[in-house]
């Protein structure tokens, strides 16, 4: 409970250091939309050639994309400072974490939130609700949706962590490698069945971004897996985050800080 | 006495990959993958107890920073014992951090972006301090460190000198048995180095804080500490205290007269070899200065009554070696320095 408290504090005066910037915050949200609105443009472009997508209709892609949307901006919200790490294991400001007497990974994840996310975050919230009511979603998918997104953080920001943790061992001052959870969840954003088996596997069980939403979406729309599977990724997502920590651990050993 | 720190063997090596030189050495070097080790601590060995003051000196890249980090358990060391507060640096850091302050002279500690007060106020919560504790420590950094004006204020905004004074105060918030400074009063002006030196005393006559401070103004060495550590190259030069440093080193003493007028040739000899006879050395005679060195504690009474005797002198001082100077040539004369 006191854990939790100090996680919180560190959040939320992490949080107020953001607001300094007022002009970053606007125009962050800003580009945040438009990164998602343009997406969505070309989606519009897809559904005016076809009326579906390998069986899914429009308002059910758009929930798709919404999801996204929505677990990336969660994720930027809350734990957007691992997108530092390449930087500060070169610079070896790591130094500074590592004197606090604090979980090191999850302390450096919730102390940089990014408030462009509230950009992804709304939109994605905006265009899932939309497309439930499109969809005349059961009153029960409304209320789990929320869980879903975060399980899709969690997945994510695992991801993140897998791949930054690799910055340890080989030293780069650049977040390059990030952007590859990053645009592997972007794929996610359509049906993974429109993609080649080896592809499909590797969204659903090896980095298995793809199933925070998909499978949830296939229950609603009755295209196989059952409620049961659905809620099995929220499970999976928390184990997947806790594992992360073992990747972080792993490269914390080869840490060596810099001269001086 | 009871064991704050116990080293033994201590090593840590890099490994760096070799750098071929220009554009196309670098475009090289993408493709091989040749490392090259450096040793920047060779195996030291050392205790220190509760409660002792000790300065950790060397020469940029001694090996004193890459010390204190397997100390404080930011990196692991290559091979050796290592023990802080009965706990293993590198594998029970968070326990460890609980329990140690650190304050890394080069760089900021506190949270850059918000005020003073807010990263106080975090720690509080981060290290559960006690809140009597708390109460004394934090109006002692605010009335000692002149904290006040700055309280308000964030990091990002505060000069190099307030930054230090937030950076001191915080790393001691918690009464820490004991406290890593590294540089602790780098880039300061006289008077702020004079209060941080005077607060870090304070905060370990009050409660009893182990110190070990790297620093490379002797000053800090002199005026806090009561041991001394000479990190060479790696190893360990020199461990004792301030006193049994100066008496290995500090062999010479000298006396420097001022004459009112120059001495003559044959004066200077006769008073060369009465001099000898009691352990002095006439080592500069030019023209109204005149030195005399000699090495035997106790002999300046009689070797400055024979200078009185013979010369017309002017002004006298007695000059001692200082640690600053004795360090100096230690640094100088070191065999084998590249």
């Amino acid at each position: 409970m006191k854990t939790l408290k100090l996680y919180w504090l560190a959040f939320s005066t992490a949080l107020q250091a953001k607001f300094e910037y007022r002009v970053d915050f606007f125009l962050g949200v800003l580009t945040s939309c438009m990164l998602q609105l343009s997406a969505l443009v070309s989606l519009w472009v897809i559904f005016t050639q076809t009326p579906n997508l390998n069986g899914w209709s429009k308002e059910e892609i758009i929930l798709l994309f919404g999801m996204v949307a929505g677990a990336l901006g969660l994720s930027e919200l809350f734990f957007n400072h691992i997108w530092m790490v390449p930087f500060y294991i070169v610079m070896g400001e790591l130094d500074r974490l590592l004197t606090y007497p604090v979980n090191s990974l999850y302390f450096l994840l919730i102390t940089r939130p990014e408030l462009h996310s509230f950009g992804n975050l709304v939109t994605g919230l905006v265009l899932s609700y939309w497309a439930l009511y499109h969809l005349n979603a059961p009153l029960l998918y409304y209320f789990l949706l929320p869980l879903f997104l975060f399980s899709g953080c969690l997945l994510y920001t695992a991801g993140l962590v897998l791949f930054a943790s690799l910055s340890f061992r080989f030293i780069a001052p650049t977040s390059m490698h990030l952007m590859i959870p990053h645009n592997l969840l972007n794929a996610t954003r359509y049906p993974v069945t429109i993609y080649p088996a080896a592809v499909q596997w590797i969204l659903l069980i090896l980095v298995p971004f793809g199933s925070f939403h998909y499978l949830p979406a296939s229950w609603l729309f009755g295209k196989e897996p059952g409620l049961g599977l659905a809620l099995a990724v929220l499970a999976a997502s928390l184990v997947f985050f806790w594992e992360s920590g073992w990747f972080w651990r792993w490269g914390l050993k080869q840490y060596e800080s810099t001269g001086s | 006495m009871e064991n704050a720190l116990h080293v033994e063997n201590l090593a840590k090596s890099y490994k760096r990959s070799m750098r071929h030189p220009g554009l196309l050495g670098a475009f090289k070097g993408l493709f091989s993958s040749k490392t090259q080790e450096f040793q920047a601590v060779k195996g030291i060995s050392f205790s220190i107890n509760r409660g002792e003051r000790v300065g950790l000196i060397g020469e940029n890249g001694a090996g004193k920073s890459t010390t204190l980090k397997m100390l404080t358990g930011i990196i692991a060391p290559t091979s050796g014992k290592l023990e802080v507060l009965g706990l293993l640096p590198w594998k029970q850091r968070r326990e460890l951090a609980l329990n140690i302050g650190v304050v890394f002279g080069q760089r900021p500690q506190l949270l850059w972006d918000i005020p003073v007060r807010e990263t106080f106020r975090l720690l509080k919560a981060m290290y559960r301090i006690p809140s009597d504790v708390y109460e004394v420590t934090y109006k002692e950094a605010v009335r000692r460190l002149d904290l006040e004006p700055l309280l308000g204020t964030p990091v990002r905004l505060l000069s190099l000198g307030q930054r230090m004074r937030c950076d001191l105060a915080a790393s001691l918030l918690h009464a820490p048995a004991i406290a890593f400074l590294d540089e602790p009063t780098i880039g300061l002006d006289l008077t702020v180095k004079e209060q941080v030196r005077e607060y870090i005393r304070d905060m370990q006559d009050k409660f009893g804080v182990t110190l070990l401070i790297t620093t490379h103004d002797l000053k800090d060495i002199t005026e806090v500490c009561d041991r001394l550590l000479l990190l060479d190259k790696g190893t360990l030069l020199f461990d004792g205290s301030l006193k049994a440093f100066e008496k290995k080193f500090a062999n010479e003493s000298r006396i420097v007269a001022d004459l009112e007028r120059p001495a003559t040739a044959s004066a200077l000899r006769k008073l060369s070899a009465e001099m000898k006879k009691h352990g002095g050395i006439v080592t500069g005679g030019e023209g109204h200065k005149l030195i005399v060195s000699y090495r035997k504690e106790g002999s300046a009474p009689v070797l400055t009554q024979i200078l009185l005797k013979r010369q017309k002198v002017a002004d006298l001082t007695l000059e001692k070696t200082d640690i600053e100077t004795i360090v100096t040539r230690i640094y100088r004369k070191k065999p084998g320095k590249n």
